[in-house]
């Protein structure tokens, strides 16, 4: 029996089946978690709840979701420390925290991943074992959308991965969902071919399961010595940069070759991590020459959305989840 | 809006452009014909009945983190024209709902103050969260003593404090507006959120209560977690409120009739009536004290109405209704108790039988429903004879726990047991609180128990350890 069957039949007994999902900020971690908790809640027995965990991040930083589904009631509202389904939206994710975490024990779990991986690099990489799913999104949103936006292909793994819901279903469930944020037509019509596309991407193997101890959560013991006043030292410190929390795929550059800048310090106030460098003119201002981008930059685009003379720009970078990984 | 009227008020006083209740009603576009199953979050559950009441005519609020979607789900659903009558020659359509967006929380607390002292008839809804809600102080505490129990405040919670900035839910900013004059309920889950609101105005504006209600349920927790919900059609929603308002003591005036009647055969109700201002009187400090017993006594007259409504809901929509407490594990005599609140209850409830089998001990978990005016009596019943209780405070207080005060002060001066009484922190500002910490907490509970207080006067559990916590000296 496979894993996905065992899924449907522990559902069929009664138990809780508990769905992690771990991604960046704008990443559409959301949109999945909600697609398919409605799909499932389309079967009148089953009780769905699914909720995001986030905090006041901004845009690239990690988040996480949770769905948790049963028969009759759910009543639990603790977060989901040892998902039966374990989601990776974004590889990047994955280098800060372990997306599979408490997912060791037993008899291995559902894993699905926004990946060019093969279900077996995949594993092997994540020290995965159960069913691994995986799924190159971000170039199949590319394809359709013009965007690396990974979120319906992943929804199509899930969906495929977990055997739960029928795929018709699934997509009345997102068609639902883009209605419901009044995602535009024409664009609701592309993720809808999207997913469709998608259904055929997606790679699925079972691998055997690892060791309990491969995924286990670090245990919680203090909160050590904490500044007054939540003053973190994140911002600017040389240990935490927040460089890490950045999209995958571009960075932000500054350029300003002819002297350009009026010094009107829009970005110096808008930018999040206070990393932008400048000269202060008595005169002038504050004359912008350049920005710790390597270090803090989370590619939040303030800066390039406050500039009134457009010296900031996005711009391609490698992509940072595959290249970093690969290269370990 | 076509439905004013001219009104003479008990005391003579003429008003043109008073709202003409039998006009708004006939203006109702009902949003749900029939009972309907609906994926939605819990701020959109606490929307959905202002869309349904044909007595919500105005709905006001100023955005803040994570109360906002109240706000868009209804100012969405007004645009989108649903509540839209036929066109005026050569103007708009006229609308029979409308949503006030305002400069800021204060001037929301203040136009729902106006709105609803304009007419008591109406159900005059916001929803607002932590700062905001503080934001608010000046105009709610007024509200709190001024009869108008036509004002509902959807508080989602969030911590109270800036420093640091956490959205996440935690009951600081609704404990820290105990005593603003609000019937405070909490609840969890889409379908307790909805179920909570559609009772809520039948208690506040019952003729004895007059006093205005806050539901409340948890930032991120609960404001953002989906699940299904039965919504009830709105010909059911607006028929139980109508009745409720009706029944009680029989012959009981209803707001309607206050403003029907010429004024001789009915009490002047608390505040004052149509057009007249319910805010600023001024009376010396001896009438002062006369005016808060008054206000106490309406305050406690919810405990009767609350099971008088509940019952009638139960009757109509088939659903448990509005409880002051809710007990689980209760049916065999529980050796101890877990008092909490909150979405967290759940997961304890989801618990109880893991918790049972673990510590081989008859563990009961009671959920406080009902802070304002706290249900010390009923609780005191339920805890009479257990041998512990743990309470579990999930915001932050300088001594031992808000919850911990309602709970020493409903047992020791009502139940007579000196059993004894462990007070537990956890989920401060939203923290998970895992099955760890709950095992933990039952643990420690349940050695009072046997052992007698264990030591410490309060604990901060964090994933099943004691994170911080004072000993005894």
């Amino acid at each position: 029996m496979t894993s996905t069957a065992k899924l449907a039949a522990r559902l069929e007994r009664g138990e809780v089946i508990d769905v992690r999902g771990d991604g960046k900020a704008g990443g559409g971690l959301v949109l999945v978690m909600q697609a398919f908790g409605a799909a499932l809640a389309h079967d009148p027995r089953l009780a769905v709840h699914d909720w995001p965990l986030f905090s006041s991040a901004r845009r690239g930083a990690n988040v996480r979701a949770f769905l948790r589904v049963a028969r009759g009631q759910v009543e639990a509202s603790c977060q989901v420390v040892a998902p039966d389904v374990a989601l990776l939206m974004n590889e990047a994710a994955a280098l800060e925290i372990d997306f599979a975490e408490g997912t060791g024990a037993g008899e291995g779990a559902i894993y699905v991943l926004n990946t060019r991986s093969s279900p077996r690099d995949a594993a092997a990489r994540h020290r995965l074992g159960g069913v691994v799913a995986t799924i190159a999104g971000d170039d199949l949103g590319r394809d359709h959308l013009g965007r690396p936006l990974g979120n319906v292909p992943v929804f199509a793994a899930l969906v495929r991965a977990t055997g739960l819901v029928e795929a018709p279903l699934a997509r009345e469930a997102l068609a639902a969902n883009l209605a419901r944020r009044r995602i535009p037509a024409a664009l609701a019509a592309a993720n809808l071919t999207l997913f469709d596309d998608a259904l055929g991407h997606v790679r699925l193997a079972e691998f055997p399961p690892v060791l309990a101890s491969a995924h286990q959560a670090v245990r919680f013991t203090s909160y050590g010595v904490l500044p007054v006043g939540a003053q973190s030292p994140l911002r600017t410190s040389r240990e935490r940069q927040t460089s890490g929390y950045g999209r995958p795929g571009v960075k932000i550059e500054f350029a300003d070759p002819s002297g350009r800048c009026n010094g009107c310090s829009l970005c110096v106030v808008q930018c999040p991590d206070g990393i932008i460098e400048f000269v202060a003119d008595r005169s002038r201002g504050a004359i912008v020459h350049g920005a710790r981008f390597d270090t803090h930059c989370k590619a939040c685009r303030e800066c390039v959305a406050a500039c009134p003379l457009d010296l900031f720009r996005e711009v391609a970078a490698v992509t940072r989840p595959d290249a970093a990984i690969e290269e370990a | 809006m076509a439905t004013l009227r001219r009104l003479v008020s008990p005391y003579g006083a003429t008003y043109d452009g008073a709202v003409d209740l039998g006009a708004l009603r006939a203006a109702h576009r009902p949003r749900y014909l029939e009972r309907t199953r609906k994926a939605v979050d819990g701020n959109t559950a606490a929307a959905i009945p202002f869309l349904q009441w044909w007595r919500s005519a105005i709905m006001a609020g100023f955005p803040i983190t994570p109360a906002t979607k109240w706000l868009e789900v209804l100012a969405r659903e007004v645009a989108a024209g649903h509540f839209d009558g036929p066109a005026a020659p050569g103007g708009l359509p006229s609308r029979s709902k409308r949503v006030k967006l305002l400069e800021s929380e204060h001037a929301v607390a203040d136009y729902v103050a106006g709105v609803a002292a304009a007419c008591r008839g109406l159900v005059v809804g916001t929803a607002t969260s932590s700062v905001g809600l503080d934001h608010m102080t000046e105009s709610v505490r007024s509200l709190g003593a001024s009869g108008l129990g036509n004002v509902i405040v959807v508080d989602v919670c969030r911590a109270t404090a800036n420093y640091p900035l956490c959205i996440e839910g935690d009951p600081s900013d609704l404990l820290g507006h105990r005593d603003d004059g609000f019937i405070q309920v909490m609840c969890r889950g889409v379908q307790q959120i909805y179920d909570t609101l559609v009772q809520l105005p039948a208690i506040g504006m019952h003729p004895r209560v007059l006093t205005p209600t806050m539901p409340s349920y948890y930032g991120i927790k609960d404001s953002h977690r989906s699940g299904t919900l039965v919504i009830e059609p709105d010909d059911q929603v607006n028929a139980f409120l109508d009745e409720a308002l009706r029944s009680g003591e029989g012959a009981a005036p209803v707001v309607e009739d206050f403003l029907a009647a010429e004024g001789a055969e009915h009490p002047t109700p608390p505040g004052l009536l149509d057009g007249d201002t319910a805010l600023g009187n001024c009376v010396t400090g001896d009438w002062f004290q006369g005016f808060k017993l008054a206000q106490k006594a309406r305050m406690a007259a919810t405990h009767e109405v609350m099971a008088e409504v509940a019952s009638a809901f139960e009757a109509r929509f088939g659903r448990p209704g509005l409880r002051p407490l809710e007990l689980h594990g209760f049916d065999d005599q529980p050796e101890i108790a877990l008092v909490c609140m909150g979405p967290d209850a759940g997961t304890a409830i989801h618990l109880l039988t893991r918790m049972r089998a673990e510590l081989g001990v008859r563990v009961g978990i009671a959920v406080v429903r009902l802070l304002t005016p706290f249900p010390a009596r009923a609780l005191a019943a339920a805890l009479e004879h257990v041998a512990a209780i743990g309470v579990v405070n999930n915001a932050h207080h300088h001594g031992r726990g808000h919850l911990t005060l309602d709970v020493e002060d409903a047992l020791h001066g009502l139940a007579r047991t000196r059993a004894p009484i462990e007070s537990y922190f956890c989920g401060l500002g939203g923290a998970d609180v895992s099955a760890a910490s709950w095992s933990h907490m039952a643990r420690i509970t349940a050695d009072a128990g046997t052992h007698g207080h264990a030591g410490r006067r309060w604990r901060l559990v964090h994933e099943g350890i004691e994170v911080g916590g004072e000993d005894l000296p």
